[in-house]
């Protein structure tokens, strides 16, 4: 009798424990799917931010193409401009990179340079690029809006992370989101 | 513990998949068998690529695809060149000639019963002998693109055994410097963002062609 009351008594306590282990991995559950959608918003807004980068990355690139024509990296205005690309192609890993106004300056300052060069007046295919495609390109630069928009996202998925759901997401694997910056 | 160890799979295989769209590569859309995206090439060089396209399709079943484009970025020409090929699902026929006017490179992908008419090693050759010294010296684009185009057809018909005639195409540009050259850059008002942004990856270039598949 004693050894079925045990028994009974061990039993309850396994259901209950297995009881707990269940209702906690629903909440684990619940909580880093829940987590994960909010995830998701910020992740949309990262590519966008990702996308305005690239965008400066690339223009600042083919800006070096045509100036190393007939400057040397030497140039100071060249070694801006390259300096702006190194920190804009290191921006995902680095999580800053240099400003629009910042690379527009700069950008700008190379440009105008070239377009003052004779050699550059009397190519009509560089000439076109530096007074015309470049510029309009370096303009069309935007990225302030993007990055204000990923960290606004990003802010507002880490504050919901101090609470106590944040919390079971977090044990459930849910990391918090970097804040990008621009200097 | 099952699930949670297919939930930290599951959000592993997100993040992967959010990272690697971010650095997704980015292609033009094809139109045709000339992607004129730099807008180099003149009217009657587009027309001669899809005369000639007809004839050596009918005579060897190949298929020229011609891209321009001002800059890529900072993607190196060769790969992007292969990429493209991949992305727009080009066949086993096919030989894809890229030019990235700006940066003064080019590249050619092709598919791999290409080899049957024509090696890579050939078709460096001919990119060396008849398509640089125009594109980069005298920048005459739609010579060098028919100057090539009409050297490999002529290498690749001489393997096959059959004749191809292609008396009058790119006659007019060949060996001259016309509206598509150099002058083409004057007054321009195209579109700054047509052929301008490509991917983002940043390595060395190499000029020469590969074999896609």
């Amino acid at each position: 009798m004693a050894e079925k009351i045990k028994n009974d008594r061990l039993s309850s306590a396994v259901c209950f424990v297995l009881m707990l282990v269940m209702v906690a991995g629903a909440l684990l559950n619940g909580a880093g799917k829940a987590y994960a959608q909010k995830r998701t918003a910020v992740d949309q807004a990262w590519k966008e931010c990702v996308a305005s980068v690239q965008e400066r990355t690339e223009t600042a690139y083919n800006l070096l193409t045509v100036a190393g024509r007939y400057l040397s990296p030497e140039d100071a205005d060249y070694a801006k401009v390259a300096e702006d690309l190194k920190s804009l192609q290191n921006a995902e890993s680095t999580g800053s990179c240099v400003s629009v106004t910042v690379f527009k300056a700069d950008a700008t300052a190379l440009l105008t340079k070239l377009a003052a060069m004779e050699n550059v007046k009397k190519d009509s295919r560089d000439s076109m690029y530096v007074t015309q495609m470049l510029p309009q390109a370096v303009e069309q630069c935007s990225g302030i809006e993007a990055i204000s928009a990923y960290n606004t996202a990003a802010d507002n998925y880490n504050s919901s992370l101090n609470s106590f759901s944040g919390f079971l997401a977090g044990l459930a694997g849910v990391t918090r989101a970097t804040v990008f910056s621009e200097n | 513990m099952k699930h949670r160890l297919t939930a930290l799979l599951l959000a592993i295989m997100l993040i992967l998949s959010v990272a690697c769209g971010a650095f997704a590569v980015s292609y033009p859309q094809q139109r045709g068998n000339v992607n004129d995206d730099a807008a180099v090439l003149s009217g009657s060089t587009v027309a001669d690529i899809g005369s000639l396209n007809t004839k050596v399709k009918n005579a060897l079943g190949l298929n020229f695809v011609v891209v321009t484009r001002h800059f890529l970025g900072g993607a190196e020409a060769q790969s992007y060149c292969s990429g493209l090929f991949r992305d727009w699902n080009l066949d086993s026929n096919t030989i894809l000639l890229l030019l990235v006017i700006g940066e003064e490179k080019y590249a050619v992908t092709t598919g791999s019963n290409v080899k049957k008419y024509i090696s890579d090693e050939q078709i460096n050759s001919l990119l060396s002998s008849k398509l640089r010294a125009l594109y980069i010296e005298k920048r005459d684009y739609s010579g060098a693109v028919g100057n090539f185009l009409l050297a490999l057809t002529a290498q690749a018909a001489a393997t096959s055994g059959k004749k191809i005639e292609t008396g009058g195409l790119f006659g007019t540009t060949a060996h001259s410097t016309g509206s598509s050259g150099a002058d083409a850059f004057l007054g321009w008002t195209g579109n700054w963002a047509e052929g301008f942004f490509s991917n983002n990856s940043y390595d060395t270039t190499s000029y020469g062609a590969n074999t896609s598949r």
